[in-house]
């Protein structure tokens, strides 16, 4: 899926506005929308130096088809008036420089569309797709084999950003999410009803955490690339009793992150596999809006409510203009632990030299987004990959931690055997555990062979209840490239979702 | 009430947050309901909650009362024949309540969840295993799965396994 960007206020109401010797004027009539789109419609990158000619169209009743342009950020705009105009970035950034470009309709002042660029330093072009990620412990430590990293926030149609680090980089969910305090000092658009509610998501995750607030748009940067208008969410505040129970992580203490990077097959967070999003009323999947997920809130208290998908927290890539097919998570191999581990996430599936499969082979999944896991007997049927998990988790007689039972303390060394949903292919994988307690003791945050329960052994029935799950945490990533494809979109190995590695 | 996509304006996320605090404080009261622990009442206060389609399966020492949703979760009670619920197991796409499913089990579920990542932190599959209440769960966005039963209500003759 990818969204349509128009970055237009619509508004039935104009004022005539000069623009020096703009030609036509008078006003709008009322009741006729100004609507100002653009091409490019999608945020991008320039390199210094570089040049993007951009073109406004404005679509009214009347003759006056003027735009005015105006820059925010260095660079230069060849006119004020020009449609197309050509932005010329400046001549060299020391860092990836925020600008924004805004047509407002000449005939209609409150009609504006803008497109958000990211000035690019000459020598970071060839990795404008590439965002450094770390397995270092977070924000708040201890945190073993959470892989973090930095984006920027931005009010939307602004260069006001606030950078965040310690986001936790997550493949198996969908969505950014951070927390309010990180970026106090931004302006973010907030959604609501036509009784003016304010839109709110409730992320609620397998361990029994949620994380709750405010859906917000903004222009999200995150290397080269650029998300404009992407809905983030917001976490601040507790949900009134209903739906959203458990664990309300919404500091870092409690998160262990200052937030969320969602970059899983799906691209929002209420989205079925190869089907559709039943929290959206038009897709008929549901005859009430789908329990702990989006909730329009007042004064007086919150209701569940259907919400379009373009209103939906997103994986940041589907907004991007290029790239958007995926991602690639490349960690370095590992033996043993280590202080920390630095590796890369790779924006778009074959859409550059640095992100193509090579010899990764897609692992196909079924209507859960899961695939089959063949290990010590057990036919593990909803068996799936996720950077966000921090360690290998799966059903076995292995001893538990006494201070800890979600994690093993007990060795082991064997294998898992891995099968696509449609029975091909097949592949093995080494699976080594050790004592979790003597790991931690290094005081190290990265862990090739940690490793934990994951339900009951030999419970997984043939209708898929019991613990069916074989979980590939963070260790899996090490000494790998594993390429997340996400549902309906094509890549050179085939049409998402399916990870490959 | 539907998102309409123009209906936008500029908040700052200090603001938002200060409106969550006002929700908390005026939380919906909603209708005290059980189910782990609770009796036949509380499984049909769930199966009202969720919506749900049910099936209900008689074993000797057992019944299931299995409940489907129509976004596709299912989950399954396990009424003794005294008629109190001693197991409760989900699996599907969304979350059931865990308020909801826990019941006065809440609580103890929220204080031993806390403690166990806040000596490591991260997500990871839950395991729960204290001799008033045993929780797994786990999954993933879109798939998630499941248990809770409370060891010292089993019936005599039911294996723990029998729960999912």
């Amino acid at each position: 899926m990818r969204r349509l960007l128009t970055l237009a206020l619509i508004v039935t109401l104009g004022l005539a506005v000069g623009c020096g010797s703009g030609s036509g004027g008078g006003s709008t009539p009322v009741g006729v929308p100004t609507t100002v789109t653009l091409s490019p419609s999608a945020g991008q990158f320039v390199a210094s130096s570089g040049t993007l000619v951009i073109t406004a169209a404005v679509a009214t009743g009347l003759s006056n088809t003027a735009v005015n342009w105006t820059l925010s950020g260095p660079g230069t705009l060849s006119s004020k008036t020009a449609n197309p105009v050509t932005y010329t970035a400046p001549s060299s950034v020391t860092a990836n420089t925020p600008v924004v470009v805004t047509a407002t309709a000449a005939a209609s002042s409150s009609s504006t569309a803008y497109l958000p660029l990211t000035v690019l330093p000459a020598a970071s072009v060839a990795t404008a797709n590439v965002l450094a990620i770390s397995v270092d412990g977070g924000p708040a430590p201890p945190y073993p084999d959470g892989a973090f990293t930095s984006v920027t926030i931005c009010s939307p149609g602004t260069t006001t950003c606030q950078t965040v680090d310690g986001i936790l980089v997550d493949t198996g969910s969908e969505g950014l999410r951070v927390l309010s305090s990180e970026i106090a000092n931004l302006s973010l658009t907030t959604l609501t009803d036509s009784n003016g509610n304010v839109l709110n998501d409730c992320a609620q995750f397998g361990d029994g955490s949620f994380t709750w607030g405010p859906v917000g748009l903004a222009d999200v940067r995150i290397s080269g690339e650029v998300a404009g208008g992407l809905p983030v969410q917001v976490i601040s505040g507790t949900p009134p009793s209903g739906d959203c129970t458990g664990n309300n992580e919404n500091t870092a203490p409690l998160l262990g992150a200052n937030g969320i990077l969602g970059i899983g097959l799906e691209p929002t967070d209420c989205y079925i596999p190869g089907t559709g999003s039943p929290c959206d009323s038009s897709t008929g999947l549901a005859g009430s809006p789908p329990p702990g997920t989006y909730y329009t809130c007042s004064s007086s208290g919150c209701s569940a409510a259907f919400v379009p998908v373009s209103d939906q927290v997103a994986v940041p890539t589907v907004y991007f203009s290029a790239d958007n097919n995926g991602t690639v998570v490349t960690f370095p191999a590992l033996a043993g632990s280590a202080a920390t581990l630095d590796g890369t996430l790779s924006f778009g599936i074959g859409t550059q030299t640095n992100n193509v499969l090579g010899s990764a082979v897609p692992y196909g999944v079924d209507a859960n987004d899961n695939f089959v896991t063949l290990f010590v007997g057990q036919t593990l049927t909803s068996s799936f990959i996720d950077s966000g998990s921090n360690g290998l988790f799966f059903p076995s007689a292995l001893t538990v931690c006494t201070d800890n039972a979600s994690f093993y303390c007990a060795p082991l060394a064997t294998t898992a055997t891995n099968e696509g949903a449609s029975g091909t292919p097949i592949g093995t994988v080494n699976i080594t555990i050790d004592d979790a307690d003597t790991l931690f003791l290094t005081g190290d945050s990265a862990f090739s062979t940690l490793g934990g329960p994951n339900g009951t052994v030999n419970t997984c029935a043939v209708d898929g209840s019991g613990s069916c799950s074989f979980d590939f945490g963070l260790p899996f990533f090490f000494g790998r490239s594993v390429f997340t494809a996400v549902d309906g979109q094509t890549t050179t190995a085939g049409t998402g979702p399916f990870w490959a590695y | 009430m539907k998102i309409s996509t123009t209906n936008r304006k500029q908040f700052r996320p200090s603001q938002l947050g200060l409106m969550g605090v006002g929700l908390m404080m005026l939380a919906l009261a909603l209708p005290a309901s059980a189910s782990l622990g609770g009796d036949l009442g509380s499984v049909q206060a769930d199966q009202a909650q969720m919506k749900a389609s049910i099936k209900i399966t008689q074993s000797e020492a057992y019944a299931v009362h299995e409940m489907k949703t129509e976004t596709g979760t299912v989950v399954r009670e396990y009424v003794a024949s005294d008629g109190h619920v001693f197991g409760v197991a989900w699996h599907g796409p969304f979350m059931p309540s865990m308020q909801q499913i826990l019941g006065t089990y809440f609580q103890q579920y929220i204080t031993a969840l806390k403690a166990a990542k806040a000596g490591q932190h991260g997500r990871r599959p839950l395991n729960i295993q204290e001799p008033g209440l045993v929780v797994q769960s786990g999954g993933h966005m879109r798939a998630y799965s499941g248990r809770v039963y409370v060891p010292e209500m089993m019936p005599q003759s039911v294996n723990a396994d029998l729960i999912k």
